[in-house]
């Protein structure tokens, strides 16, 4: 019997050896790499967001790569430009400087999108949208105004949005700690957020710094991100001041929180990086956000 | 032996491991490799028309406006001029540029993916008309010839008909011819189609389409068919938005040229005869030409009823008149005629400019309480303002009433007419216009004939 096993084995591994042909690998993709032409948006793009942060910046406009459940309308290239440049200045720099360029190399959206209008509902128009730390969409584009461009409007409409979808990659990555949702833990009303009984002033008297706060506890922690980073200064104490109490030791309760949670977790001082940004918001001025080779 | 026999049953097997038999592939490409050569073929073809293409565009989801004619240049670098018979976010005929690009996401796609004024003004939401016109600006190629390329809307599905053209076609002169034929048409609301003596269907003009309907027969039934048929405004006629068929007669149409002589439409689709013919159905009112005149003007100021005699001449024939008075109008009134129904309305509208103060006067809808002895107006120029209702010449008196025509909502008890109003250079509100000699509250307005 053992004579027969071996004869087997061996019989086996003969036939194992014995497989269909291969073709070998094509020698050139089917797919056509497109043209960049030298000194073109795309060039620019590719050698200020592909090459060093392996991200894809896209302002053409795909609608399979938008929620088709909006009607919209793709960038002007040269506000796109802009919004390219007011971010890599304003976000992707602004790390860097803080955290060193392998910080956003790593934990960055992969794509960025830029859309001329904004998605509207009847009631509602958003100003972006995030795919699970993916890509990032930027609405309303075309509405900018190169000539008047300011910390309130950039804040308002392209870089809390990116400082906020950025910080939810963050804890996804890095849960904080169940103490925060402990903090207010009974004022969390989902979509009622947008209700007109939530005003902001509600919201703040409740221990929230935007009405959207209430939505649910991850929210909470990256808007108290966002807007702590792009507001000015003395900005956060004018919000506990119209807060009152407790809303005003509730944020501050909240705000010690994700201070401790970024400088244990990602060795991130909150308020270096705040520093750095209002630094960059004064120093916008000489940035020149028309010409592709300044 | 056993031991031989298990030797070959367990070696059977191992045998029967073959590679499966060649089977001839059906194409001689991968279907990748065919998307790619379609999107080369499509690149190219686009871009050899070099006096580029004219292009049927149809907004909105059933294409409920009617179509647009666009002139498309491609380059081969992915750059499209674009240019449209109607004011967009340009002027008609100013060329918008952007980028274009052959895409495969849902077979071969064309798509105008930076940026339009042209393109992108049919798709531009806002917050008072979140889907903007409804219009697309990515095409699904259907089926394309060197001369004539079909696709179909990607997002909203209408279609999209593409035409070279020759080296002598200039898209300006074309856009004259289309506005000419369009200020033609525009004097007629209603026509009967009619193959060699037979009514195929009668069609009301609604924008830039046929609202049509006719009576089919369907063994013993008869059955009312209603249908709509976008059409576009050619330097000839109309083409309609794909052919229409009547089953039941085995006709089917789709170009016809306009006849100013004989004032008809007629067929020019290879072997047709059908006509368009205009058409009055029993309760159509009253035709353009029998307007025109003199009218008593009856109106409360604010409360008390006035009236004066007022003139109406003819302004654009067939679409517009002028209504006048010195003795009450410093500006006259411009009415619209309503040709698919033999009406006249009176809009929100421009009077002119008053210089003593330099200010623009406007008419407006208007409703005064005369409870309050206050009113209401509404500035914006549109649709605005009053609607007439013909008397049938009862009592052997002509009479139009004018109400209001559904736009404004009034509160029972009020009256409804025109106001007058100042504005700024800017535009901005400044108050009434005080300095005309009638008032500048007229409403409750009653139109009676007095010559023939």
């Amino acid at each position: 019997m053992k004579k027969i096993v071996v004869y087997f084995i061996a019989c086996a591994l003969a036939a194992s050896a014995w497989s269909c042909a291969e073709e070998g690998p094509r020698s050139k993709s089917i797919f056509e790499d497109p043209v960049m032409q030298p000194g073109s948006l795309d060039q620019w793009l590719l050698e200020n967001y592909t090459y060093p942060y392996n991200i894809q910046f896209m302002y053409k406009l795909r609608d399979i790569e938008t929620d088709r459940g909006y009607e919209m309308v793709p960038a002007i290239p040269d506000k796109a430009l802009a919004v390219a440049k007011i971010l890599k200045y304003m976000f992707y720099e602004a790390y860097d400087e803080v955290m060193g360029v392998d910080f956003m190399r790593s934990h960055s959206q992969r794509v960025i999108q830029v859309v001329g209008s904004g998605a509207y509902t009847t009631n509602t128009v958003k100003k972006g949208s995030a795919e699970s730390g993916m890509k990032i969409s930027l609405y309303l584009v075309n509405d900018l105004t190169i000539a008047r461009v300011n910390q309130e409007v950039l804040s308002e409409f392209y870089l809390k949005t990116m400082f906020h979808e950025f910080s939810h990659i963050l804890h996804q990555k890095r849960e904080f700690t169940t103490a925060f949702k402990q903090i207010t833990p009974s004022e969390y009303v989902n979509d009622e957020w947008m209700s007109d009984g939530n005003t902001l002033e509600i919201a703040l008297q409740k221990g929230f710094i935007s009405r959207y706060a209430r939505a649910e506890p991850h929210e909470d922690f990256v808007e108290i991100i966002a807007f702590y980073v792009v507001k000015p200064d003395g900005w956060w104490e004018e919000q506990k001041r119209l807060a009152g109490d407790p809303g005003a030791s509730l944020l501050d309760a909240k705000l010690d929180i994700v201070k401790s949670y970024l400088k244990e977790s990602w060795a991130l001082d909150l308020d270096v990086l705040h520093a750095v940004v209002q630094r960059r918001f004064s120093e916008l001025g000489e940035l020149n956000l028309e010409d592709l080779l300044k | 032996m056993k031991k031989r026999l298990y030797l070959a049953l367990m070696i059977l097997p191992l045998l029967c491991a073959r590679c499966v038999p060649v089977v001839e592939d059906v194409f001689d490409s991968s279907a990748a490799e065919r998307v790619t050569a379609k999107q080369r073929e499509l690149r190219a073809l686009l871009a050899s028309a070099e006096n580029g293409w004219l292009v049927d565009y149809y907004p909105d989801k059933q294409a409920a406006r009617g179509g647009y004619a666009m002139h498309v240049r491609f380059h081969a670098d992915g750059v499209a001029d674009v240019v449209c018979e109607r004011e967009t976010f340009l002027p008609a005929g100013e060329v918008a540029t952007s980028e274009y690009d052959i895409l495969s996401d849902q077979s071969v796609v064309l798509s105008f993916n930076t940026y339009n004024k042209v393109m992108h003004f049919f798709s531009e939401p806002s917050a008072s008309d979140v889907d903007g016109w409804a219009g697309d600006y990515e095409f699904i190629l259907r089926e394309s010839t060197s001369d004539k390329i079909e696709m179909v809307g990607k997002k909203w599905g209408r279609r999209l008909v593409m035409r070279r053209c020759d080296p002598a076609f200039d898209f300006q002169a074309y856009i004259d011819d289309v506005l000419a034929t369009a200020d033609l048409l525009s004097a007629f609301g209603m026509f009967a189609f009619q193959s060699n003596g037979e009514v195929l269907f009668t069609a009301t003009v609604v924008d830039r389409t046929f609202d049509v309907s006719y009576q089919e027969i369907n063994g013993t039934d008869t059955v009312e068919v209603t249908a709509k048929i976008p059409y576009i405004i050619t330097d000839k006629g109309v083409r309609f938005y794909e052919p229409f068929t009547r089953t039941d007669k085995g006709v089917t149409i789709e170009n016809f040229e306009w006849n100013n002589t004989d004032e008809k439409y007629v067929c020019v689709d290879p072997g047709k005869s059908v006509e368009g013919v205009i058409y009055f159905p029993a309760d159509y009112e009253l035709k353009y030409a029998e307007i025109p005149g003199k009218w008593i003007l009856e109106y409360r100021n604010p409360n008390a009823l006035q009236a004066d005699t007022v003139e109406i001449t003819q302004k654009k024939k067939n679409a517009t008149y002028t209504l006048s008075c010195p003795k009450i109008f410093m500006f006259p009134f411009e009415l619209t005629f309503v040709a698919s129904k033999g009406t006249i309305s009176l809009l929100t509208q421009a009077l002119g400019f008053y210089e003593p103060t330099e200010h623009n006067i406007r008419a407006t809808a208007y409703y005064y309480t005369p409870s309050t002895g206050g009113g209401n107006y509404y500035q914006d120029i549109g649709t605005r303002g009053l609607r007439g209702v013909w008397n049938h010449d009862e009592g052997g008196t002509r009479k139009i009433t004018l109400v209001n025509n559904g736009t404004t909502t009034a509160p029972v008890g009020t009256y409804f007419g025109l106001t007058l109003r100042t504005f700024d250079k800017a535009g901005t509100y400044v108050g009434t216009f005080t300095a005309n000699p009638g008032g500048y509250r007229f409403t409750e307005l009653v139109l009676t004939k007095i010559d023939d």
